[in-house]
């Protein structure tokens, strides 16, 4: 048992960074892409495409529900097919222990690869857009999520950063210190949304590094930017909607449907942080496969690595990969064979955190009946942690977790041997899985 | 047409060998002195063996019938079962009984308490126990002289019983003639014997012997025929970490020095002989029915407790004890301790 461990590596390492790669590599271009809207447990979206829609790459397709929660972005250029609930095994141990979640997903067709996240943002205007907002339930809504003010913002637009608005201090050093992201969230709106020009309103006592800022804006923009300088943060705004043409006060969403994107540093700056992390683009995955027996197997060969979009389904990684996804002999794993779970839907969607498949081989897959439990204490002896995994799963099956966590359920680091030396064949790494589960669950329920 | 896939969490891989392929491991183990022992009694000792065996079968199959347990035929536990208790009997048993106590013990010792796994007590003893108390009369008379190629010596033209108690009470005739008492003529001696005392408890001593640990001269039980056709499956039992070490060894550690000094007394005297005429036995007693992983306790220092608490009584059945039923009985009763000391020697782990 002890070569095995060794001989074993545990799922989930860190993969090295893909230039670093020197095996063989694989592109998978998908056929479609299915987008589960939630990634997590807690996180939550809602769609805001409808079925044919045309989404371009980046543009957002569900805004977030919930403190904490991510709206989705479009990897790619498509046509929305379909809004499905579909079994999703969602890269996350917790996620695993409770199996393939049904998750509300965002399916896109008739990808465009040709100029990924280039491409013009169009999206409703006028009419059709009041009366999607007014279907989602947000007419007459001050406030909107940042991912869905974006999303009104018309081709066109133009961006009013108010500068030295609500605190001089921050935004003064926020000037300063971060000019490069600042420009990097002007270079991404106008990628995403055509921007036409910019204002910058500032202090009088800052106008140097608004003036540095305008002219990097110049460069960036189709028009040339324009710096004003005011003095009251109040009349600040107030310039700003007499700059926009709009009457005074007017909701933001009112602005950012007209063309009008008017935020202070400290929004550009979430700005830039939510379109470089939440655009997704394609990830790596290690693929893996395995041979020998299922009681001892070992890495066959070198691995590749497959460069896939978020979202593509399983099938479309297997055929890349020249294997048939409907007579594979074998089972995908979502890593290691000893602690990752079989992926069994072909149209599994491939997501960020999938970090390597691996492919064991299927000779006969013997049907493993639970027996009874003998003691014969093999599991104590082969847990890295000197635990007691079968007296924790029994308690963990009777609803016992206090008791299991004073015994250190919690230390478990759910390397799966005990599992794998149960002679009765008891999924004891499953029950810790679900006692911790349940012990995170109480967590956040107190 | 879609691929059949298990459907189960992680790990998808397990480790070779199944609960059945212990049990069998340990039937063949135990084997060659089961086939030393049909060598040396003869045709009684097979069907002490079979009945025993199917017995157990029965008691597994009528306990499904009874309580809607699950049945285990093909993993090897009851086959093991009745092995084991045909182990602890006397060779030349009736068939009937070996029967009985085979399907008795697996009823009452595994079944009734909740099937493989579930049981207190180890089946194979419960049998034995259930025998040495419905029947002693049939267990008295079940002795038989082992088959020698040397000889029988003193034991020639004595009826077969149990050479612990005749040991016993030898060292006490010895004691007794030494100190110039005319000694008593123990039970079963033979007439006109008296004045060949001293010679008779000199061929007791070399029956007793070392060799006696390789081939029967004296009556035993059945698994207590020799201790070159039990050290080699032990050792691949241990070596295959079937069988815990951790048991044994406690015993082993505890056991020699708790001997020498009980041995300081005069009561004591006689148990380096009663070690030659029964250490094949106790070492199975040690290694495979104080070690049955179902009975004993799971965390490695409860373990470390049991096997502690076994040698001491082993050493005051040896000082004070004169049946061989005793070792067994000890074995049994140590079981219902196991809760108990599991619960208050809880291994927590590094955590």
């Amino acid at each position: 048992m002890i070569p095995l461990r060794k001989a074993m590596p545990r799922a989930g390492v860190a993969l090295p960074l893909a230039p670093a790669w020197e095996g063989e590599r694989v592109q998978v271009r998908p056929t479609r892409l299915v987008l589960p809207l939630r990634l997590t447990r807690l996180e939550q979206s809602e769609a805001v495409v409808r079925v044919g829609d045309k989404v371009h790459a980046g543009q957002i397709l569900s805004r977030p529900l919930g403190i904490g929660a991510r709206g989705l972005r479009s990897p790619l250029g498509g046509r929305v097919e379909a809004l499905s609930v579909r079994p999703v095994s969602l890269p996350s141990i917790f996620a695993q222990a409770a199996g393939p979640l049904p998750l509300p997903c965002v399916e896109l067709g008739g990808l465009d690869f040709s100029a990924p996240r280039e491409g013009a943002w169009r999206h409703l205007e006028g009419p059709a857009l009041r009366e999607r907002l007014s279907g989602m339930g947000l007419e007459g809504e001050e406030g909107l999520p940042l991912d869905l003010e974006l999303d009104l913002l018309p081709p066109g637009s133009r961006l009013v950063i108010m500068a030295l608005s609500q605190a001089p201090a921050l935004d003064a050093a926020l000037l300063e210190v971060e000019s490069a992201r600042l420009e990097a969230a002007v270079a991404a709106l106008c990628r995403l949304r055509d921007l036409r020009d910019a204002m910058v309103l500032h202090a009088p006592s800052r106008r140097e590094s608004a003036s540095r800022l305008v002219a990097r804006l110049s460069s960036l923009l189709p028009a040339k930017a324009h710096s004003v300088a005011g003095g009251h943060p109040w009349s600040q705004g107030r310039l700003a909607l007499c700059a926009a043409g709009l009457p005074f006060p007017s909701p933001r969403r009112t602005l950012a449907s007209q063309g009008v994107l008017v935020c202070g540093l400290g929004r550009l700056l979430a700005i830039e942080g939510q379109l470089s992390q939440a655009c997704p683009g394609p990830f790596p995955i290690e693929v893996q496969s395995w041979r020998g027996t299922r009681h001892l197997p070992e890495a066959a060969g070198s691995s590749v690595l497959a460069e896939v979009w978020p979202g593509t389904p399983l099938r479309d990684l297997l055929t890349a990969l020249g294997r048939d996804p409907h007579h594979a002999r074998e089972l995908v794993l979502d890593g290691h064979p000893l602690t990752a779970s079989p992926l069994l839907d072909p149209d599994q969607p491939l997501l960020p955190g999938h970090l390597a498949l691996g492919f064991l081989p299927d000779p006969a897959l013997p049907s493993w009946a639970e027996g009874p439990c003998i003691s014969c204490g093999q599991c104590l002896d082969i847990c890295p942690l000197r635990l007691t995994p079968v007296r924790l799963a029994r308690l963990v099956e009777e609803g016992r977790v206090g008791d299991a966590r004073r015994l250190g359920l919690e230390s478990c680091v759910d390397c799966g041997l005990c599992s794998w030396i149960c002679p009765s064949r008891l999924e004891l790494g499953h029950s810790l899985r679900k006692g911790r589960h349940l012990l995170r669950e109480a967590r956040h329920g107190a | 047409m879609a691929p059949e896939l298990l459907l189960g969490p992680a790990p998808l891989v397990r480790r070779r060998g199944r609960t059945g392929s212990i049990m069998w491991r340990v039937v063949l183990a135990l084997s060659p002195v089961a086939a030393l022992a049909v060598a040396a009694y003869g045709g009684p000792a097979l069907l002490v063996l079979l009945a025993c065996v199917l017995g157990s079968l029965a008691g597994e199959g009528l306990g499904g019938l009874l309580w809607g347990k699950a049945r285990f035929f093909a993993d090897g536990s009851a086959v093991l079962s009745g092995l084991l208790l045909a182990l602890t009997l006397p060779p030349a048993l009736a068939p009937g009984w070996a029967f009985a106590g085979g399907m008795l013990g697996t009823l009452v010792g595994r079944q009734l308490m909740g099937g493989l796994g579930g049981n207190l007590l180890n089946p194979a003893l419960t049998g034995r126990l259930i025998l040495s108390l419905g029947a002693p009369g049939a267990l008295e008379s079940a002795w038989r002289q082992p088959w020698s190629w040397r000889g029988t010596g003193f034991w020639e033209g004595l009826a077969a019983q149990d050479p612990l108690p005749l040991l016993h009470r030898t060292y006490l005739v010895l004691q007794e003639l030494l100190s110039g008492a005319l000694p008593p003529l123990p039970a079963g001696w033979p007439a006109g014997e008296r004045l060949d005392l001293i010679r008779h408890a000199q061929d007791l001593l070399a029956a007793a012997g070392a060799d006696h640990l390789l081939w029967p001269r004296l009556p035993g039980l059945m698994g207590e025929v020799s201790l070159l056709a039990l050290l080699p499956g032990l050792c691949w039992l241990f070596t295959a970490r079937l069988v815990d070490w951790r048991i044994p060894a406690s015993i082993l550690l505890v056991l020699p020095p708790a001997l020498l000094l009980a041995a300081g007394g005069p009561a004591g005297a006689w148990m380096l002989p009663a070690l030659y005429v029964k250490g094949t036995g106790l070492l199975l007693l040690i290694s495979v029915f104080a070690s049955d992983p179902v009975t004993t306790p799971l965390g490695q220092l409860a373990k470390f407790a049991y096997g502690l608490g076994v040698a001491l009584g082993l050493v005051a059945l040896l000082v004070w004890g004169q049946s061989s039923c005793a070792f067994w009985g000890l074995a049994l009763g140590a079981g219902l301790l196991v809760p108990w000391l599991d619960r208050i020697l809880v291994p927590r782990g590094l955590a």
